[in-house]
């Protein structure tokens, strides 16, 4: 067998349209034949507008479509002097046994405080106060150490979205010294409680693995550790 | 939503073959690779307007659907619920993780790793490509390649050893 110039990847990538491949030997030929028809097979194994279907569904779940990002009016100096503290309840990974990356986040525990802007500039609210659909919220996340952060929120009817980073599928870097998140969140009018999730990891983490163990209710994975926030949602008459 | 039906069946037609051959090697089924295909698509999709490098199409979607592939295996044995199993440590793993024969064992030492980290370590570790290999797949310089296996090993010999699984250990048990 003749020796081959271009990996199965790079074939694939040919086949995609991506990558030319002018150097072929006949074994890349022979393979990229191989894979031509195994790629074929797989197009006619499924019905790809159904797949599509299913895509753009798991898609819109990743997405708060419904919620309006702005930029927040208040300086976050005006955010920080405001009133007495609040909120939240804090628990830490959940309900498992401590493993070794429990170890790795001793110490790091997070708290997740909300503020509501109002007419004359904002306050902070605690887990099981009311807002109104159409508040906006700005998130507060306060952690020891540098690492990786995202908010996840759960409305009344069990829809999950990302809202820290917007629409991100990686969780963002935090520095400490910079604990107001930029953007803000336009509540919508879906009733019931909404769940507010600030969730910190010493190394990156996977958002959409956390979000189904939230949506499940079940222990976030090693080395995650969360807050929770509750909120009543009041729907306008 | 990120992309009309249109584009995304073009990019289905085009991509998802390859992906669902890079998923089904890893977690080993046809019927939950085609899963993991949707759900690397609907990750892509979602997070497109945040992706800053300059990775092709198919680079970006082949890092997430190894990502989302590795870590389908965290979730049927996580850390926190099984050790490693004696039988299947690989045997130089403490010292020099050159080979690693058991995918499940893969997937909880490499948490933590980026995509890309994960995607080139896959390729070097578990398809046997050379680092040259790997730079020509992915569109990278041979020196990125290197640092990142370095980085991957150094990675995997800290967790084993977290995991309580070092060559000290090891020669004890055996």
């Amino acid at each position: 067998m003749a020796e081959r110039n271009f990996t199965d990847v790079q074939l694939e990538r040919h086949l995609a349209g991506e990558l030319a491949i002018d150097n072929a030997t006949d074994a890349d030929r022979t393979r990229l034949g191989e894979l031509r028809a195994e790629h074929e097979a797989f197009l006619r194994s499924v019905d790809v507008d159904n797949e599509v279907r299913r895509i753009q569904q798991r898609a819109e779940r990743a997405i708060p479509e419904k919620r309006v990002w702005w930029r927040w009016m208040v300086p976050a100096g005006a955010l920080a002097a405001a009133a007495a503290v609040v909120l939240v309840f804090m628990r830490r990974g959940g309900e498992r046994p401590q493993t070794d990356d429990d170890m790795q986040v001793k110490g790091d525990d997070i708290t997740l405080l909300l503020h509501v802007a109002t007419v004359d500039g904002s306050r902070r609210v605690q887990s099981g106060d009311t807002v109104q659909a159409g508040d906006r919220i700005r998130f507060e996340i306060n952690a020891p150490k540098p690492g990786f952060v995202a908010v996840i929120g759960i409305d009344g009817s069990g829809a999950a979205s990302v809202y820290y980073p917007e629409g991100g599928a990686e969780p963002a870097a935090f520095d400490p010294s910079a604990r107001i998140l930029p953007g803000a969140i336009e509540l919508d009018t879906t009733p019931g409680d909404e769940k507010f999730y600030a969730v910190y990891g010493h190394s990156s983490f996977d958002i959409y693995q956390v979000m189904n163990a939230l949506r499940g209710g079940i222990a976030v994975p090693p080395g995650v550790t969360k807050a929770e926030v509750v909120l009543h949602k009041k729907l306008p008459p | 939503m990120a992309s009309g039906g249109d584009e995304i069946a073009e990019l289905y037609r085009r991509h998802a073959p390859a992906l669902h051959r890079r998923c089904a090697s890893i977690v080993g089924s046809s019927e939950e690779a085609r899963d993991l295909v949707q759900e690397t698509f609907a990750r892509y999709i979602s997070a497109k307007s945040n992706w800053t490098d300059r990775a092709s199409p198919f680079t970006v979607l082949y890092r997430i659907a190894t990502n989302a592939s590795i870590d389908r295996l965290r979730r049927r044995k996580t850390a926190s619920e099984e050790e490693l199993d004696p039988e299947t440590r690989p045997a130089d793993l403490g010292s020099e993780p050159r080979r690693i024969d058991n995918l499940h064992d893969l997937a909880l030492l490499t948490r933590g790793l980026s995509d890309e980290e994960l995607t080139v370590a896959v390729l070097h570790h578990l398809d046997g490509y050379t680092q040259d290999g790997i730079a020509a797949s992915l569109d990278m310089s041979r020196k990125t390649v290197g640092k990142m296996l370095a980085r991957f090993e150094d990675h995997v010999k800290k967790r084993a050893a977290r995991l309580g699984f070092t060559p000290a250990r090891r020669a004890s048990d055996g």
